[in-house]
């Protein structure tokens, strides 16, 4: 456990400049606020926060491992005594912690700048303040599942490529394309719709972002992406999430019998 | 005491492509002592201690420590020094010593501590900030530190001026002897470490040319390991 909890901590250290960097973009996303329309700030700050946080894991896994070769200690990294699940598991809960941290600031500063910005007897602000209330913690908990989820992807992909001794580029695009072939195949079939729309905690139709788009002339297919991102169900988030830990286990295997550096 | 360890390779080759790194190679090291790791650059001393560590899987062959087959997890009996690796640079050396301890079950600190101590650090210098030899030495000193039964070390010396060179080599002879272990140096700067071999391995393009104790070499050959390079890598 105190090994664990050495390399937890030391991923902090490591990622320093990612968290500056960090800062900036949320900062920046923060500043442009003031210069687009008013009528479009629900829909962009919602786009920003969960497009945002959805890349932020698995570009954190390219970057700390990037930065292992690039400093050089990515074979002291591999060598470690320890099992491919704690090295794993110590780096990867290092990025969700920071990624919830990014997502609550960006959350906490949405609030400042509505208040800030927006005419506080304006209807919209009203109904966007409510919804962000009442939607808050699902639309919190499905991006946190959905930014673990293609995490997760990236680091068995990285795995994957460096376990094949042929192949390599392959066997990642089949890997890669796994989830999508299962929804082609899958999308139309019963089970699936019902599997999708079991517990839902947001509505599967663009019709729950009207109370927000009230008076304003939103662009179709602004509406039509994020409604298909936030699709959240118990029925979508708790599969990804056993994916997740699938995905982390096997990445551990090959990676303490497979990987070659 | 810890105890020694049993490391045999069995016909083990290992191929790049076509490029073949290390061609059937067959060898038991022996349970303690120092062993030289001889040869050209390019002659497969890097890829042989990548193999051995885990990093690597052989092409053909086996590897095994103690009976089992050599993989990452290897790396909790084997400490593994490299040129071209380096320890986190964010970190001073007191906390380097300390993230150790910590990472290292086998790790002893009151070793490193008396290792930093005879290198005359400065423990509240950052890793980043050392030259190129002192990385090597903090590298070698925690490696010291570790009660393993096998260090292996490829290219220690590479790059580095004759004083630290000499340095280090002292602190093999100094630290690496109180614990019985079984030290692997590759490096092809053979008249430098010869006064410290007990064995030797001459490695030509991937294959094994000979293994022998080094002071067989000497009384049977009567020559300098620098020439029975020239015989037996060139």
């Amino acid at each position: 456990m105190t090994s664990w909890i050495t390399l937890f901590y030391k991923e902090f250290r490591a990622s320093k400049m990612w968290i500056y960097f960090n800062i900036l973009l949320i900062l920046i996303g923060a500043a442009v606020f003031f210069f687009i329309d008013e009528t479009q700030i629900v829909l962009y700050s919602l786009l920003v926060m969960i497009l945002f946080h959805v890349i932020y894991l698995p570009v954190w896994v390219i970057y700390s491992i990037f930065t292992e070769w690039k400093n050089r200690t990515l074979v002291h990294w591999f060598n470690l005594p320890h099992s491919g699940f704690v090295l794993l598991t110590a780096k990867y809960v290092a990025g969700i912690v920071m990624m919830i941290v990014s997502l609550i600031v960006c959350n906490s500063l949405l609030v400042l700048l509505y208040s800030s910005i927006l005419d506080t007897s304006n209807e919209l602000v009203i109904q966007a303040s409510d919804w962000f209330v009442t939607h808050f913690w699902s639309i919190f908990v499905g991006t946190m599942i959905m930014a673990i989820f293609s995490g997760t992807q990236v680091v068995c992909a990285i795995i994957i490529a460096k376990s094949a001794t042929r192949f390599g580029l392959i066997f990642v695009a089949i890997f890669l394309l796994l989830p999508t072939l299962f929804q082609i195949l899958f999308h139309d079939t019963i089970g699936y719709t019902k599997l999708v729309s079991w517990g839902m905690t947001t509505s599967a139709s663009a019709e729950w972002l009207h109370p927000l788009l009230l008076n304003q002339h939103e662009t179709l297919p602004a509406i039509n992406v994020l409604s298909e991102l936030t699709i959240f169900s118990l029925g979508i988030m708790l599969p990804q999430l056993v994916y997740s830990i699938l995905l982390i286990w096997i990445s551990s295997k090959l990676l303490d019998k497979a990987v070659q550096v | 005491m810890q105890h020694s360890i049993t490391v045999e390779l069995d016909q083990v080759t290992k191929r790049f492509g076509r490029i073949v790194a290390v061609n059937n190679v067959s060898l038991r090291l022996p349970d303690q002592g120092f062993v030289g790791l001889l040869g050209l650059n390019g002659s497969g001393k890097t890829t042989l201690l990548n193999l051995i560590a885990g990093l690597l899987r052989p092409t053909e062959g086996s590897i095994r420590l103690d009976g089992s087959r050599v993989t990452r997890q290897s790396g909790k009996q084997i400490a593994y020094v490299t040129d071209d690796q380096s320890l986190y640079g964010f970190y001073t050396i007191q906390e380097t010593i300390g993230y150790a301890e910590r990472v290292y079950p086998d790790f002893v600190r009151a070793a490193a501590e008396e290792i930093v101590t005879f290198l005359k650090f400065d423990v509240n210098k950052k890793v980043a900030q050392l030259s190129k030899g002192n990385k090597m030495r903090l590298n070698i000193a925690i490696a010291l530190a570790r009660r393993v039964p096998l260090l292996l070390m490829d290219e220690p010396l590479a790059g580095l001026d004759p004083l630290v060179r000499e340095d280090i080599l002292k602190m093999f002879v100094h630290f690496g002897c109180i614990y019985q272990k079984t030290i692997v140096i590759s490096s092809h700067e053979v008249s430098e470490i010869e006064p410290y071999l007990d064995y030797a391995i001459f490695m030509k393009e991937g294959q094994m040319t000979l293994y022998a104790s080094a002071e067989k070499i000497r009384e049977e050959r009567e020559q300098s390991m620098l020439n029975v390079m020239r015989e037996y890598c060139v």
